[in-house]
């Protein structure tokens, strides 16, 4: 079962002014990346907007907002995929409260739409 | 008295995305456990699933897979490849951009060593047949699965009967796949709905009574069940995630699999639970499904393929090894029996 996975269980990290977590794709192969969608991220009930998340993947990391455009780079269905928010005074070892959601369109058929939600407590490495 | 049939078993991959996805089994680790269980000989992969590099597979990434599928004793027998015209959601590609895409995918299923592709309806018959060209340089067959919402009669398989009529290549051909000839819902897939999701039993009773309904289409079906659905206050989201019953499991009559033998180039033997007692699938009734290709002395491989890790974090090795034994029964009832010490 693929559908109760979406965050890849104790991927969260503290980084220098931010957060950062990792999401697997919750689908029996891998998609481009054009058709991928994160449609929020909240951590401790504050919601970041999409144009301040970044996601690293495929040895780059990127502004979230560049994904429409991958028609051609795919998420390989056993990586992680890691998504970062700008965070104030991020602090190692404390526990944050995740949210996610994430919607895809598998690129061969024209109506069919999947979604997703992730909810977890992390401890922050 | 009917031809001998030469069925051969074998398993595809999809079968353990369970094992993959939780990164438990890598693919080499899949197709070396596959021989040692021994559920080939046949292996069929789905590009996109196993190979990274796909849709073009580097000669390193291909020669690794040859080497394992070799050392295990298996023989590659079938590649699932996709029609991706929806790069972009809601922007179709072009014709001859998605020609170009099967492309890159047959171009790759020959250098990992398969000599059928399965591809997906959504291609279109023009597409496919602007294909054969490069399939026949490649001696590469390709099949339509035939898959649930659609069976025989719907007007996109008509679409490609028609066609295939046309070109008459043999190297065009079906991959009848058994969910979309099934006779119940998997009751795996009831028991997800209420336990894992909190489904309603009267909602579930809906979706049931309505998957039987044959005065209506798939899409009539998924209509009428959003309607009921939307008069009922039931959440949305639970609403979709039932509707997928609509649309990958199907009423199709097995009996009519004969219509297109000819031209069946693969089959798959999809299936999502087995009867701890008789290893039977309770929903698709595999033995009505196979009858035909058993009757017409038809030759060829047939790949398990369990789909229950939509709603089950099982382990597809156990539920595939279940399905061959009841297959081995069904193929060869003479042998398999006096194995068994029940003559």
């Amino acid at each position: 079962m693929l559908a109760d996975v979406l965050i890849d269980p104790d991927t969260l990290k503290a980084r220098p002014n931010a957060l950062s977590l990792g999401l697997r794709l919750p689908w029996y192969q891998s998609l481009p990346l054009s058709v991928i969608r994160i449609d929020g991220l909240s951590i401790d009930g504050v919601e970041i907007d999409a144009d301040r998340l970044s996601f690293s993947l495929n040895g780059r990391t990127r502004p979230l907002g560049d994904m429409a455009d991958l028609t051609g780079e795919y998420w390989f269905l056993t990586d992680t995929m890691e998504i970062a928010a700008p965070w104030s005074d991020p602090a190692p070892g404390r526990a944050y409260e995740c949210v996610v959601r994430l919607s895809f369109f598998p690129p061969y058929a024209e109506t069919l739409h999947r979604s997703a939600i992730g909810q977890s407590r992390m401890r922050a490495a | 008295m009917s031809p001998a049939h030469g069925i051969r078993l074998g398993v595809s991959l999809y079968s353990f995305t369970n094992e993959f996805f939780a990164r438990s089994h890598d693919l080499k680790d899949l197709i070396a456990e596959t021989g040692r269980l021994g559920l080939g000989p046949g292996l069929e992969a789905v590009g996109f699933q196993s190979f990274r590099s796909f849709p073009d597979v580097t000669d390193a990434e291909a020669g690794q897979f040859r080497d394992a599928v070799q050392a295990a004793g298996l023989t590659a027998t079938c590649l699932g490849i996709t029609a991706d015209r929806f790069l972009r959601p809601g922007q179709a590609v072009s014709d001859e951009e998605l020609v170009a895409f099967h492309a890159r995918q047959m171009r790759s299923a020959r250098r990992l060593g398969f000599s059928l592709v399965r591809f997906q309806h959504a291609a279109t018959p023009a597409v496919i047949r602007a294909l054969v060209p490069l399939a026949e340089s490649l001696d590469m067959r390709m099949g339509l699965e035939v898959h649930a919402p659609l069976f025989l009669d719907h007007p996109v398989i008509e679409g490609y009967r028609e066609m295939f009529e046309q070109v008459k290549s043999p190297l065009l051909g079906f991959i009848p796949d058994f969910g979309a000839a099934a006779r119940a819902v998997p009751q795996v897939q009831i028991a997800h709905f209420r336990e894992d999701l909190g489904a309603p039993q009267a909602v579930l009773d809906c979706a049931t009574e309505l998957w039987h309904d044959d005065a209506l289409t798939p899409p009539d079906r998924m209509a009428a069940f959003a309607d009921w659905c939307a008069d009922a206050g039931i959440d949305p989201q639970l609403v979709s995630d039932i509707s997928l019953i609509f649309g990958i499991i199907g009423r199709g009559n097995p009996a009519r699999w004969s219509e297109i033998m000819p031209q069946v180039l693969h089959l798959h033997a999809k299936f999502y639970d087995c009867d701890p007692e008789t290893q039977e699938d309770p929903a698709i009734d595999t033995a009505a499904n196979l009858a035909p290709f058993i009757a017409a002395g038809w030759q060829g491989d047939l790949s398990c393929e369990w789909e229950g890790h939509i709603t089950s974090h099982g382990s597809g090795f156990e539920m595939v090894a279940a399905q061959q034994g009841y297959l081995r029964r069904l193929l060869d009832p003479d042998t398999t029996l006096a194995q068994d010490g029940r003559t």
